[in-house]
């Protein structure tokens, strides 16, 4: 990854080296100065994290859509997406940063998954805007895991927020589907969110249809069955949409040659790289990157 | 960590609020072109108003911000001598603004289908066709609003969906043409003359021209679009009755 413009965020807190979860306030990050990285730059996050804004009036960019965020909008990033603050003085609110470890590995399987589909952005959009008395219910229990994590933090704490931040998140999963923002326990889910995370890790290697149709030992009639009830696409135009998706954030947020990026996305000739780019795209990369 | 254009511009905006002097100094104190033709030339204009702001000062509630090169444009909710909305342009050079135009009228109860002057979408997408949907809205512009040809008016916007913020107008071709047919049965006006200006980033564009409005008053019309797929979905607007050149307190010109 390009050091000047992307900016890999690895899970650090400084104050608790062994904590896997931490928390700030919005005002506080833009005035952080021992960062190692400008929160203002587009940077690509390894933990995930929920935003809650209480006052003011700003943007928060995740990868492609700049997000107004004002009283009661949550903003939820996961693991890999790249995303921005909008600077202003004016904007309160708090930070919520966790690793996998920190919830993942204590949740049961079901409960687990439920948890990471409300930050899966092909699921639901990653605002939610809280009506006041959700705003409420999700104030309370920020507030909650704030005093356990700065006034009280003795050896039951971490466990005491890391449950706490299952309410939140099981709330704000709730919120979100009763608003019908969310595909939410339909059939198929799982076997989707396999998938997924398939092709997210392997579409640098391949696009094809079958190579996934035999890594979860399905059929491909199947595997389009799956996506279809679950995104409304075939299996192929899912796997074109995370492949397009990583080229994109390539494109915008390093300066990598497109030579480069063709070659890292596991293209073999540039030519087909502008080809397949501009099938899916209609545009040239170059017209892409400009666009930025 | 130099803040943004967009930044400094709602940080300008907010500072009504909170009588913060820091984002003065983003305006250029050497070059500053005001085309409010209220306001006098330059910094010491703004100074100006901001020292007859009344008791409590000015509001300023920035709804949407965009930018556009050098442009900076905002849709606000203003408290300014009473609640107005308002459209903002800026423009910058070398990271200062230098010039900047308005448009601003009272603001009005929500209209027939419900829906208020400042609210609706928000979220910026679709960045890489930002110059797609500018040639889009200012087709629409051209074609339908100056030239009247309303039979085009279905390859500009969606026909089954036209979120309409306009505070007299509903949603949809149908309250559009209802809109038309009782300015035309009134022996009223709209019309647009000249676009003097398109901006836009992403999904949204931000057109402003010079026409004739109601019995014919010289008016500035900021017109912003939503664009969804090649297609209007959603319109906000302010209309600025132009005043007569002997009352400007500059020379810049409305646009």
């Amino acid at each position: 990854m390009d050091e000047e413009k992307l900016i890999q965020v690895k899970f650090q807190n400084k104050a608790r080296p062994d904590s896997a979860f931490d928390m700030l306030k919005l005002e506080e990050l833009f005035r952080r100065k021992s960062l190692d990285h400008n929160p203002e730059n587009l940077h690509k996050v390894e933990f995930f994290i929920i935003l809650l804004i209480t006052e003011g009036q700003g943007y928060h960019t995740i990868d492609f859509t700049d997000y107004k965020c004002e009283k009661g909008t949550v903003v939820t990033i996961r693991k890999d997406q790249i995303h921005k603050f909008f600077r202003s003085d004016n904007v309160k609110g708090h930070l919520l940063l966790f690793t996998d470890e920190f919830l993942v590995s204590y949740l049961e399987k079901q409960e687990n998954q439920k948890s990471m589909q409300l930050f899966n952005e092909f699921l639901g959009v990653p605002k939610i805007q809280l009506s006041q008395s959700d705003f409420e219910t999700v104030k309370n229990i920020v507030h909650r895991i704030d005093e356990e994590y700065f006034e009280t933090m003795d050896v039951h704490s971490l466990s005491i927020i890391r449950s706490e931040l299952h309410i939140l998140i099981t709330q704000l999963y709730r919120i979100k589907s009763q608003s019908d923002q969310i595909i939410a326990d339909k059939k198929y889910l799982p076997e989707f969110i396999t998938f997924q995370n398939l092709v997210e890790n392997h579409v640098v290697r391949t696009t094809r249809v079958k190579d996934y149709a035999d890594m979860m030992a399905l059929s491909t009639k199947t595997l389009n069955t799956i996506s279809r009830n679950i995104v409304n696409k075939s299996a192929k135009e899912f796997i074109d949409e995370i492949c397009s998706k990583q080229i994109k954030r390539l494109l915008i947020n390093t300066s990598h040659s497109i030579k480069e990026i063709s070659f890292m996305m596991g293209f073999e000739e540039t030519t087909n790289f502008y080809k397949y780019f501009k099938r899916q795209l209609g545009m040239t990369p170059e017209q892409f990157r400009a666009s930025f | 960590m130099e803040l943004t254009n967009k930044e400094k511009a709602v940080a300008l905006l907010n500072s009504f609020n909170t009588g913060d002097q820091t984002p003065i100094s983003y305006i250029n104190s050497q070059k500053y072109i005001q085309h409010n033709l209220a306001v006098g030339d330059g910094l010491e204009g703004f100074g100006e108003v901001m020292q007859h702001a009344p008791e409590g000062g000015f509001k300023a509630n920035v709804v949407r911000a965009f930018q556009d090169g050098d442009f900076v444009f905002t849709h606000t909710e203003y408290n300014f001598f009473g609640p107005k909305v308002g459209f903002d342009v800026f423009r910058f050079e070398d990271g200062l603004i230098v010039e900047h135009w308005d448009n601003l009228s009272e603001i009005t109860p929500p209209n027939p289908s419900g829906r208020t002057q400042l609210d609706g979408a928000v979220d910026i997408s679709d960045k890489e066709k930002t110059s797609e949907n500018k040639k889009l809205v200012e087709g629409f512009v051209n074609d339908v609003l100056m030239n009247g040809q309303s039979d085009k008016l279905t390859t500009y916007i969606n026909a089954e969906k036209y979120l309409q913020h306009n505070a007299a107008v509903a949603d949809g071709l149908d309250g559009l043409g209802a809109a038309l047919q009782y300015f035309a049965d009134n022996g009223l006006v709209m019309q647009y003359d000249k676009v003097h200006s398109v901006l836009g980033e992403g999904n949204f564009v931000l057109t402003i021209s010079e026409g004739k409005f109601g019995k014919g008053d010289h008016v500035a019309y900021y017109d912003l679009f939503r664009v969804e797929n090649g297609l209007i979905v959603e319109h906000w607007d302010v209309i600025e009755v132009i005043p007569p050149q002997e009352e400007w307190k500059n020379s810049n010109g409305k646009f």
